[in-house]
């Protein structure tokens, strides 16, 4: 970067070239008021606040500008000389202020934002304090009985148009950085309105940013709407909950009570920008479901105890099983949103105490678990880029994802690569998923044909020599070798198989090998495939091929997931894995800390668990933080399989299914109530604080471990977080943290960057899946605003935008079966069924139907079977 | 001699005098509880909460500048919304226990909702009752006496504001 | 003097047909520019000439165009402005309604002439008729093959397309035309970058206006040395005035530049109706400075009226006579720059509101003293500092009238009423 001097108010100043006055003056502490101005926007330069002096040299002279200059647009350069507080600056600054608050009402006291309020604090610091308008000022009414112009623009976002100092932030926001239409600015002038579209209401992902966007009250929050005032509060660190993109977000809390939640900007995830299930999605800690108090089961009921009980009952199980069956007897399955503190105590214990291996976090997968060898040669197991490499890159490949909705703030800096850089957005999905609203192509394949989808673009490219040989790095005899292999995948079995036109094969082909640096993003819909494997060696095959596989801004990205499934991974949670990624055979290390530990061989996982229940070779089951009942995707089979269980402990936030057919239930408090940490997708360690006090009786998992173990007589005994996080820190790697304070605020990155092994195209074989007989394939995902299970839809706002649950059908598919929006219908095949109301979506393809699966109400997994490959359904009109 | 006769028919009379002054004098002290002294005009007593004339709504709108401005944080409100869309407290107490009657949440309110009266009646017999609640507070509608203050905004919304 | 170049035709009933228009020679200089012109002769040309913008700025037209990036490899665009809304101002609808090909021709020359390979004409919403000659106009040249691919065989593309707009001033601003060409709000950016470099489509666009556009077939027909001679050295060709207001005849008429206002007004218009005296003269459209009777020997050209202290923005020029109240016309105009003003930088979005606000107060008879300097103020404080010209445009009546008529406004203010009864310009 080339570097320029100016001075502002005399002061030298050293700044980057491109960089705007306001920029420069801003990082080096000049302060200059802005309304308009955001540095995730490009400047407008409407407010007009931050007008400056400016005087730029023009041969020997130093020549001052006619016009006072915007500074917020105005390109720094060499020489330049501004002045930000002479007395025309100030003149015209305290001008454009008194316009600013000429109309803007002063009901401040009855305002949202008062307290944070940038007018407020920009009319202290340069404003008059005296008003020269005496004029009616001008209102919105919006309803005539109401003294308080407010109306309600979307399910959590409340306008009041009188206060609106037409920065325009929001309207930019929305339409810049979420691609989305459902916020404009109407007529025009001092009567300029924002509004969402006639009809329509502001209901996007980003919703809520729109809100901590506005400078003023004008946006303010249906769920924070009059609560408390904000100095009351405090703000709080934590990360969210939800998605594997590890959002930092602030919690307000006052009097042991969460408010609201406001991103907490870490400019190398998520810019501020947090979607709203994170801001809303903290309401299920408050909920009246929580669990407060320890319950056993006494008669077949389960009725609350005392902490001490519920421990006792459990060693005493404990010993009993051991005893009979040896430590094998005890397995345990974990969630994927606990802290990483509560996974290395839960190993510790489990491996070191009672000396089982038999923990498992994937209980979302049919068939075996492990990635294949090739797999793993490959290293596709890793995430080698980072959230801030998806800018640099040109094109996106997104296979198999509703990125969306799985992982919304990897799906922004996708639409801000497209805004920024112009990056061609190919979407291939087996239903329409919401980023098509900015993709350049979007295609749907059939269902489950990802197999000759992939192989087939591999084929033709290699067929019709498309890629450049240089940088593929691929002989003439192994693509020779590989079309052998591959035979069956021609251009028109391919077509017919995934149901896209050849035509649009050969685009697809075609800018792959053309961009300079393309991303393959595969998501949920890859991960719990039935063929997985051959999906990300073909994905790979296609990085190879394309030149793809190793570059700064280049890859392939699996997502999906919750907040902490890369922790899970790394802390252990594996039957064949020690903490911090270790395998048993470097086991020396940890067993000078944790004392003897079982390394001969590795336990059991998910499938293997559950097949030993039912031979009665497991009699003590541990679900913390799992509600596995709804989750695996074979609910009768679950079912029957945990009522097995001599005895089973289910540690959770809320009664679920599975903890009503526990034995013990322990009440676990949430990430709001103690300090921990999560690893996001892309490795990166934050941590989060403790908030508010633990509701109830309820413990983190780590605590109530710590707790028993001491019972078991094992020499740990956590009193903080921050102990646990002192033992495992010398495994991260890095010398400087020790202490959880010591984590930096944009969290611990691993340096480690390995690239991918070239090791040659693999032809991939395609495995006929098995199904039912049945006419639709059943697709599940996240719902509107929902994530997962349990916790967003025990959130009220987000119950606002999407509250009931939903089976979307084909619009011809409905038309046939005179099927009109809002109807019953009924999904079923041999394994169950599901009842839920019709929503029509005209571009899902005919055979297929979506059903969100975050809803209690309807479990998806009623209509799964574990035997059946694919999940086919037929639809009854009720 | 002389002496013990000069005390007696003089001191006697001479003190004597002072008692039948005294005696025909207004007396200073009064007969409360039956009869109340009356308080000097910016006598801070017993808050309370004030209400728009024209409809009796409330005036107070929970925006927390007098807990803000309250040196001994006595005061505790929550908001909410109301069926008109407006702002109101939904909650509002004032430990009368811990308030040192500055009178800086007078100052500080920005709607002419919270004042200090005259009341200083007030004793109870529990720590309990010394919180006030907002029902506790707030005027009696409809008013029994005018309001003794002189308000400068009459409505809750004028239009020029 | 009066000088017909522009409205050489205008009379002719016959003159939107495109067989008249040939046969008086129409499309003549396009074909001698496709045939025999390099786009950089074009250019010369017209440098030659010295045309400056006909639009209100009074920009160089050829400067203009030559700051259009050669090298670029994003599409050209050439737009001509036909958004014509400044009261008082109405010449380009003429051309567009009487001479439609006068302005195709021309826009299809500077198009060559800049490379473009699209021209839009944008023109005003509410001016339906010119649209429709206009969209007329480009049907008959497509038909000829005056325009389309392969115009007359040179291999030179160029489609032509009419957009009307939605009916807002702020679009005759470029900048804002783009945006509303482009299909967002009518709403300006800021600049740099200018349009030349990044426009329309974020590619480089050549805006000109209607006038300026047509005199552009004139130039290549007769050359731009004969262009040069008409008007004065730096004010060249001849100008479309609007005569409107308190005069005997009000209308269009054409004058070489540098010809006294007075012939304008006196010998043309036929001089002040009812034999009133003259008041107060707005020389180019009401975004220009008033001037008094005396200055009424100014000759029109760009430098002497600036010298007067006026600008000749768009040549609507706008008589009034002693009766009119000049607090009323400065409330009628403040009102429709309040109206007009398109609401995305603040001093003129609560500026032009606040005055308008101050003067009805002062019209309704509760004005008070310290008012006028308020008002002064107000203007100081939009002034220069909007992004476009709307909020100066918007200052410059007020001013004008406070400076020169301040007792009329005290007057309204002492005595609750105006000083002349008569109110002019009141359709607010």
């Amino acid at each position: 970067m080339d570097k320029i001097k100016l001075k502002i108010d005399g002061r030298e100043i050293q700044t980057e070239k491109g960089k705007t006055v306001l920029e420069a003056a801003l990082e080096n502490g000049i302060d200059i008021p802005v309304f308009c101005y955001h540095p995730c926007l490009k400047s407008i330069g409407a407010c007009r606040i931050c007008l400056v002096e400016i005087a730029s040299p023009r041969g020997d002279q130093i020549v001052p500008w006619p016009k006072l200059a915007v500074s917020c647009a105005t390109a720094a350069t060499e020489g330049m000389e501004v002045q930000t507080h002479s007395e025309k600056v100030v003149k015209a600054r305290q001008g454009v202020l008194e316009f600013i608050l000429a109309n803007h009402p002063l009901d401040c006291p009855t305002c949202d934002k008062g307290g944070e309020c940038p007018l407020q604090d920009t009319t202290f610091k340069y404003g008059l304090d005296f008003s020269r308008f005496e004029e009616r000022k001008r209102r919105f009414i919006t309803d005539e009985n109401s003294t308080f112009d407010d109306l309600q623009i979307g399910p959590e976002v409340i306008r009041n148009q009188n206060r609106c100092i037409h920065c325009y932030r929001c309207t930019r926001l929305v339409q810049e950085r979420f691609f989305e239409q459902d916020l404009g600015h109407y007529q025009r002038g001092a009567f300029t309105e924002i509004l969402p579209p006639p009809g329509g209401e502001i209901r996007n992902l980003y919703s809520g940013n729109v809100v901590e966007y506005c400078p003023v009250g004008a946006l303010t929050n249906r769920d924070w709407r009059y609560k408390v005032r904000v100095w009351k509060t405090e703000e709080i660190p934590t990360i969210c909950r939800y998605c594997s993109d590890g959002c930092n977000l602030h919690v307000s809390v006052f009097r042991n009570k969460i408010y609201r939640i406001q991103a907490n900007t870490n400019w190398s995830i998520d810019e501020g920008l947090p979607c709203d299930i994170g801001r809303y999605g903290y309401q299920f800690a408050h909920h009246d479901d929580r669990l407060t108090r320890p319950m056993i089961r006494k008669d077949d009921e389960l009725v609350e105890c005392s902490w001490n009980e519920a421990l006792t009952v459990i060693k005493n199980k404990i010993d009993q099983t051991v005893k009979s069956l040896g430590s094998s007897g005890v397995a345990c399955l974990v969630g994927e949103s606990l802290s990483n503190e509560d996974y290395y105590t839960i190993g510790r214990f489990f491996r070191s105490v009672i000396g089982t291996n038999s923990i498992d976090h994937r209980i979302y997968r049919k068939k075996k678990l492990s990635f294949g060898e090739d797999v793993v040669k490959r290293e596709l197991c890793w995430n080698k880029l980072d959230i801030a490499d998806l800018e640099k890159a040109d094109q996106f490949f997104i296979l198999g994802s509703d990125l969306h909705a799985e992982n919304p703030i990897t799906a922004l800096r996708v639409l801000k690569a497209k805004r920024f850089s112009d990056a061609r957005i190919m979407l291939l999905n087996p239903r329409p998923t919401h980023l098509n609203r900015a993709a350049d192509e979007e295609h749907i394949y059939s269902a489950y044909s990802e197999v000759f989808l992939l192989q087939g673009l591999v084929r033709l490219i290699v067929e019709k020599k498309m890629y450049d040989p240089d940088k593929a790095n691929i002989k003439d005899d192994e693509a020779k070798a590989f079309l052998k292999e591959t035979a069956d995948f021609d251009f028109k079995t391919v077509s017919e198989k995934t149901g896209i036109a050849p035509v649009d094969l050969e685009t697809i082909a075609r800018s792959l090998c053309e961009a300079e640096n393309t991303i393959f993003i595969s998501g949920e819909n890859v991960r719990i495939h039935y063929q997985r494997d051959p999906i990300l060696i073909s994905l790979y095959n296609l990085a190879k091929l394309t030149g793809n596989l190793n570059g700064d801004a280049s890859g392939i990205l699996m997502l999906g997931g919750e907040s902490n499934s890369k922790g899970c991974y790394l802390f252990g949670m594996r039957p064949d894995r020690l903490p911090y990624d270790k395998p048993f055979e470097q086991a020396e290390e940890l067993k000078s800390s944790w004392g003897e530990i079982a390394t001969d061989k590795p336990g059991y996982d998910t499938i293997d668990i559950l097949q030993k229940i039912n031979d009665e070779k497991i009699e003590c089951g541990f679900l913390l933080g799992l509600d596995a009942a709804d989750h695996y995707p074979d609910s009768e089979y679950i079912n029957n399989t945990l009522s097995k269980l001599d005895f089973m402990v289910v540690a959770d936030l809320f009664l679920t299914d599975t903890a009503r057919l526990a034995d013990v239930v322990l009440p676990i408090s949430s990430h709001f109530e103690s300090d921990g940490t999560f690893v996001n997708w892309e490795g990166v360690l934050q941590k989060f604080s403790k908030s508010i006090k633990n509701i109830g009786e309820s413990m983190p998992l780590w605590e109530i471990f710590s707790k028993l173990s001491t019972m078991f007589d094992a020499d740990f005994n956590f009193k903080t977080a921050d102990d646990i996080f002192r033992h495992f820190a010398p495994m991260l790697g890095q010398e400087s943290v020790s202490r959880m304070a010591a984590i930096p605020k944009d969290g611990l990155r691993s340096e480690k960057k390995i690239d991918y092994p070239d090791l040659g195209l693999m032809a991939v074989k395609y495995r006929k899946p098995s199904h039912e007989d049945l006419p639709l394939t059943a697709l599940s995902g996240n719902g509107d605003h929902h994530f997962s299970r349990n916790f967003s839809t025990r959130c009220e706002s987000l119950n606002n935008f999407l509250a009931d649950p939903y089976i979307a059908i084909n619009d011809k598919l409905a038309e046939d079966m005179t099927i009109s929006e809002g109807d019953l219908i009924k999904l079923e095949n041999s394994s169950g069924k599901i009842v839920a109301k019709a929503l029509i979506w005209q571009n899902l393809p005919e055979d297929v139907v979506f059903v969100p699966d975050n809803f209690i109400e309807v479990k998806v997994s009623m209509i799964r079977s574990k035997d059946n490959d694919i999940d086919k359904v037929k639809m009854v009109k009720m | 001699m002389f002496k013990v006769l000069k005390e007696v028919f003089i001191a006697i009379p001479v003190g004597l005098y002072t008692t039948l002054k005294n005696f025909f004098r207004k007396p200073v002290t009064i007969q409360y509880p039956r009869i109340k002294t009356p308080m000097y005009p910016r006598y801070r007593g017993l808050h309370f909460l004030e209400r728009y004339d024209h409809d009796g709504a409330e005036r107070c709108v929970c925006c927390g500048l007098c807990a803000a401005a309250c040196p001994a944080d006595c005061i505790y409100m929550e908001g909410a919304e109301n069926e008109k869309g407006e702002r109101y407290a939904k909650i509002y107490e004032i430990n009368e226990l811990r308030c040192i009657f500055c009178g800086y949440c007078e100052e500080a309110c920005p709607e002419e909702a919270i004042f200090l009266g005259k009341e200083y009646e007030f004793s109870s017999d529990h720590r309990d009752k010394f919180i006030y609640t907002k029902e506790d507070l707030l005027v009696p509608w409809p008013r029994k006496k005018p309001s003794p203050i002189k308000f400068i905004r009459k409505t809750k919304r004028p239009d020029v504001y | 003097m009066e000088k017909k170049v522009l409205f050489a035709n205008i009379d002719d009933p016959k003159q939107p047909e495109i067989d008249t228009y040939i046969s008086k020679g129409g499309y003549k200089s396009l074909e001698k520019v496709l045939k025999e012109m390099k786009p950089e002769d074009v250019i010369e040309e017209v440098k030659k000439s010295g045309i400056r913008g006909r639009g209100g700025a009074g920009f160089p037209a050829g400067m203009k165009w030559s700051f259009v990036p050669k090298d670029s490899p994003k599409p050209k665009y050439l737009v001509c402005n036909g958004d014509e809304s400044e009261p008082g101002t109405c010449k380009d609808r003429v051309l567009m309604e009487h001479d439609p090909h006068l302005v195709v021709e021309g826009m299809a020359i500077s198009a060559y002439a800049i490379g473009a390979g699209h021209a839009f004409i944008y023109i005003r919403g509410e001016f339906d008729y010119p649209a429709s000659q206009m969209r007329k106009a480009i049907d008959q040249a497509y038909e000829k093959g005056y325009l389309g691919k392969n115009i007359l065989g040179t291999g030179y593309n160029l489609e032509m397309i009419v957009h009307t707009g939605g009916g807002a001033y702020i679009c005759g601003e470029e900048t804002a035309l783009l945006n509303s060409l482009e299909g967002k709000p009518g709403q300006t950016r800021i600049r740099p970058p200018f349009p030349a470099v990044e426009g329309l489509y974020a590619s480089p666009t050549v805006v000109n206006n209607v006038e300026t556009l047509s005199n552009v077939s004139l130039i290549i027909k007769n050359g731009g040395q004969w262009f040069s001679k008409i008007g004065t050295e730096k004010s060249t060709g001849t100008r479309i005035f609007c005569l409107s207001g308190h005069v005997k005849n009000p209308g269009n008429y054409e004058l070489e530049l540098g010809t006294p206002l007075s012939y304008l007004i006196n010998d043309l218009g036929g001089g002040v109706i009812d034999g009133k005296k003259l008041k107060a003269i707005i020389p180019g459209g009401s975004s220009t400075p008033i001037l008094k009777p005396e200055q009424i020997d100014t000759p029109l050209d760009f430098e002497s009226v600036a010298q007067a202290g006026s600008m000749l923005g768009s040549g609507g020029v706008i008589v009034m006579h002693e009766d009119t109240d000049m607090v009323w016309v400065a409330r009628t105009l403040a009102h429709f720059y309040m109206h007009e003003s398109c609401g995305e930088c603040t001093p003129c979005r609560q500026g032009t509101k606040w005055i308008y606000d101050t003067l009805t107060r002062i019209t309704a008879g509760e004005g008070k003293m310290d008012d006028i300097d308020l008002l002064l103020d107000l203007c100081d404080n939009i002034d220069g500092k909007t992004i476009c010209p709307l909020g100066d445009a918007a200052v410059i009546p007020i001013r004008s009238t406070i400076e020169l008529f301040r007792p009329e406004y005290e007057h309204y203010i002492k005595n609750g009423k105006p000083l002349v009864e008569n109110k002019f310009m009141s359709f607010v």
